[in-house]
C-alpha cells in the first residue's frame, strides 16, 4: 500500500499519521511532508506509526532525517503507535536509543 | 515439495512492494513459516532489492533486476541479482554510536544489519559484473517463530 499521510494539529504539535508502507517509495513522501512542516515553523512533530503496514531501512532513514531536521530548528520529533513488529526493527537498529517513543498518541 | 519462481522487474521503486507481496505469498504456502518469519522475509527482500535499485541507478544501469525464489519444506531461499558494478562488503563503514550526534547524519547503512539479523543465512557475492544477495529463512527455525 502506498504511503499516505494524514495531518492534524494540537497546540504546537503537528501530528502526521503514516498509513501504508514506509519503504523506498514512501520515504520521499514523508521527507517532503517534514520539509513542508518545518518551512512553516512547525518544528514539533508527532509521527503516528500505528497505520504503517511495513517499514524498512529506507523508511527508517526518512524518519532519522526528519529528526535531524526538526532538531536543527530547535524542535523535536516523537514516535507513537509502534506495534511489536516495528518495535523489533527499531531495537535491532538501536534506534530506540535515539528516538522518543510512546505507545499511544496521548502526549500527557 | 519444491516451488520456484523467477521475477524480472524494471529498476523502479514501485516494484519493490509487488515483489514483497509475491515472495510473501509464496512463503505463506509453507505452513512451517510463521507470520513473523514471513514478515522477516519481506523485510530482508525489501532491503536487498532497495540496495540493488540504488546500485543500478547510481551506475545508470537499466537492465532488469532478477529475483529467484525457491521454496522447500525446510526453507525459502531468495536471490536478488543486479547488474551494477558491485561493492566490497568489507568497505561498508560502521555507523557512529547511537549516543553520538553524528549518528543522525547517517540515514543509510542499516540494510546490511537488518539482513544479517533477520535472515537465517546471508551470502553476498559482488563483482564488477554485479551483485547477488542470497538470503535464507528456515521453516520452523528458532528465530522469532
Amino acid at each position: 500500500m502506498n504511503l499516505e499521510i494524514h495531518r492534524s494539529e494540537t497546540g504546537k504539535n503537528v501530528f502526521l499519521d503514516l498509513i501504508g508502507d514506509l519503504d523506498m517509495a514512501g520515504a520521499p513522501v514523508l521527507r517532503q511532508s517534514v520539509v513542508q512542516e518545518v518551512s512553516k515553523g512547525n518544528n514539533f512533530l508527532v509521527l503516528d506509526l500505528s497505520g504503517l503496514t511495513f517499514i524498512d531501512s529506507a523508511g527508517l532513514g526518512a524518519i532519522i532525517g526528519g529528526l535531524r531536521r526538526v532538531r536543527s530548528h530547535e524542535g523535536d520529533l516523537l514516535l507513537v503507535g509502534l506495534n511489536d513488529e516495528l518495535q523489533k526493527v527499531f531495537e535491532l537498529c538501536e534506534l530506540d536509543q535515539i528516538f522518543n517513543m510512546k505507545l499511544r498518541r496521548e502526549l500527557n | 515439495m519444491t516451488q520456484e519462481i523467477e521475477l524480472n522487474i524494471p529498476v523502479r521503486v514501485d516494484y519493490v512492494q509487488l515483489v514483497r507481496a509475491v515472495v510473501g505469498s509464496l512463503a505463506a504456502t509453507n505452513p512451517g513459516l510463521s507470520a513473523a518469519r514471513i514478515s522477516d522475509l519481506r523485510l530482508v527482500v525489501s532491503e536487498a532489492l532497495t540496495n540493488a535499485i540504488r546500485a543500478q541507478e547510481k551506475n545508470s544501469v537499466a537492465e532488469r533486476l532478477t529475483i529467484l525464489c525457491k521454496l522447500t519444506d525446510s526453507a525459502i531461499e531468495v536471490k536478488v541479482m543486479d547488474k551494477a558494478k558491485g561493492f566490497e562488503i568489507d568497505m561498508v563503514p560502521d555507523l557512529p554510536p547511537t549516543e553520538s550526534p553524528e549518528r543522525l547524519e547517517h540515514e543509510r547503512g542499516l540494510g546490511l544489519t537488518i539482513m544479517r539479523e533477520m535472515s537465517d543465512g546471508l551470502e553476498i557475492e559482488s563483482s564488477s559484473e554485479g551483485t547477488v544477495v542470497h538470503m535464507t529463512i528456515n521453516s520452523q527455525s528458532g528465530k522469532n517463530s
